[in-house]
């Protein structure tokens, strides 16, 4: 074997025959709702005393808010990515409370088309402090799906990164396929995390 | 600026990327790798199965040099696409693939190397596809597992496999770790191929 460094040349330019074919992206949802403010004390109060239990079906308020939200963001998300000929989706959901030290193991959600979350509020402080830089409070890690695809890449490559992370912030809305490995890192802080955690099941045309 | 607000709010993660070029002067060199290739093939029967450790690139003929000029173009391409700018150590293992009436190559992938690809020198005319076939045709497969068995028809994750139908003198070069195929050829004619492994030497640089 003949190893030698590949000498970069100052006036290439991209050929115009040149294809680059990207396939199999995993699409993504994430951005801030739009009056989240209005309805993030009505939302905790509501969560932190229903825990568990499927509340935003129950309606009214900042829930009825937050549901309609939800759906307008499923809705944009099957049509732009999915495009799939469906008879409708079943939205189901908990509350979550994480006080210190709560953490979601990695997992997927097998039963479901796709998943989300919304955070409602996003504690940052640091309890102790004896943490290191690298601890990314309540933040959701996503893996990529392309299982070893990272192993042999190098820096920058479009392979190299295998994590999407996402920081928690009030207003948050996350919405990903099911498939997809996720990790929710733990609370570090002196107070509770709120959020609301969904699954879409959709209906199929037969 | 696009006035779609959903546009901003939504990323394509992961998405596996196949660089295909189609080389300048192939035609030059297509008829000088293709008697080499033969020749090559006359006088060992097991040439294209024993690709380990094969140095193809290393012969003293102006065709291959113009290949290994061209494979290593076609990664500065892709490197720059990328804006990688650091140094990269490499060496380049090639083998050529002569595919008769019947032949093709299972799935598989390619370990310890980072890219791997296909310089197309010869196909034949005659490989109508048909149905689920492609003759002599190279086709991906999707390497998030578990992605197509969720999909629900037409969505994105619905085809788990991307097939190419090459020409003499297209290049492609993919991850090595992704799984493909060469279809069965169904023709008299003969499909003729040199496959490649990029394989780095270790920098600090790799690891960002």
């Amino acid at each position: 074997m003949i190893i030698a460094e590949l000498e970069f040349r100052a006036d290439m330019t991209t050929a115009s025959e040149d294809r680059v074919i990207g396939l199999w992206a995993t699409p993504f949802l994430h951005f801030v709702l739009d009056e989240h403010e209005t309805y993030c004390a009505d939302l905790k109060n509501l969560f932190v005393h229903a825990q568990g239990s499927d509340t935003l079906a129950q309606g009214g308020g900042a829930a009825t808010w937050l549901r309609e939200n939800i759906e307008i963001s499923i809705n944009a998300f099957l049509e732009r990515w999915a495009e799939a000929e469906i008879d409708g989706f079943t939205l189901t959901g908990r509350a979550l409370v994480h006080g210190h030290g709560v953490y979601q193991p990695l997992r997927n959600h097998p039963d479901a088309y796709l998943s989300g979350l919304y955070y409602v509020t996003a504690p940052k402080d640091l309890r102790d402090d004896n943490h290191r830089y690298d601890a990314d409070t309540n933040a959701l890690s996503f893996y990529d799906p392309r299982f070893g695809m990272n192993m042999g890449a190098i820096a920058k490559d479009p392979n190299a990164d295998m994590e999407k992370l996402v920081r928690p912030e009030p207003g948050v809305m996350t919405i990903w396929p099911s498939f997809v490995d996720y990790f929710m890192h733990p609370n570090l802080s002196t107070q509770d995390l709120v959020a609301y955690q969904f699954n879409v099941v959709v209906k199929p045309v037969s | 600026m696009s006035s779609d607000p959903w546009a901003q709010r939504f990323a394509q993660l992961w998405a596996t990327h196949i660089f295909e070029r189609k080389l300048n002067a192939h035609s030059e060199n297509d008829a000088a790798l293709s008697n080499l290739i033969l020749a090559l093939d006359s006088s060992n029967d097991d040439m294209t199965v024993d690709y380990k450790g094969v140095d193809f690139l290393s012969r003293p003929d102006p065709a291959i040099a113009w290949l290994r000029e061209s494979i290593d173009e076609t990664l500065r391409r892709y490197l720059q696409a990328c804006k990688i700018t650091y140094p990269i150590r490499r060496d380049i293992q090639a083998w050529p693939n002569v595919n008769r009436l019947g032949d093709y190559h299972g799935p598989h992938n390619h370990g310890w190397s980072y890219l791997s690809g296909t310089y197309y020198v010869q196909l034949p005319e005659d490989n109508a596809a048909a149905g689920a076939m492609h003759p002599a045709a190279i086709t991906f497969s999707d390497p998030r597992y578990g992605a197509y068995r969720h999909s629900i028809a037409p969505d994105a994750n619905e085809q788990a496999r991307h097939t190419f139908y090459p020409s003499p003198g297209t290049l492609l070069l993919w991850p090595s770790p992704l799984t493909h195929y060469v279809h069965p050829n169904h023709s008299n004619d003969i499909r003729i191929s040199i496959s490649f492994n990029i394989v780095l030497e270790w920098t600090n640089d790799y690891a960002g």
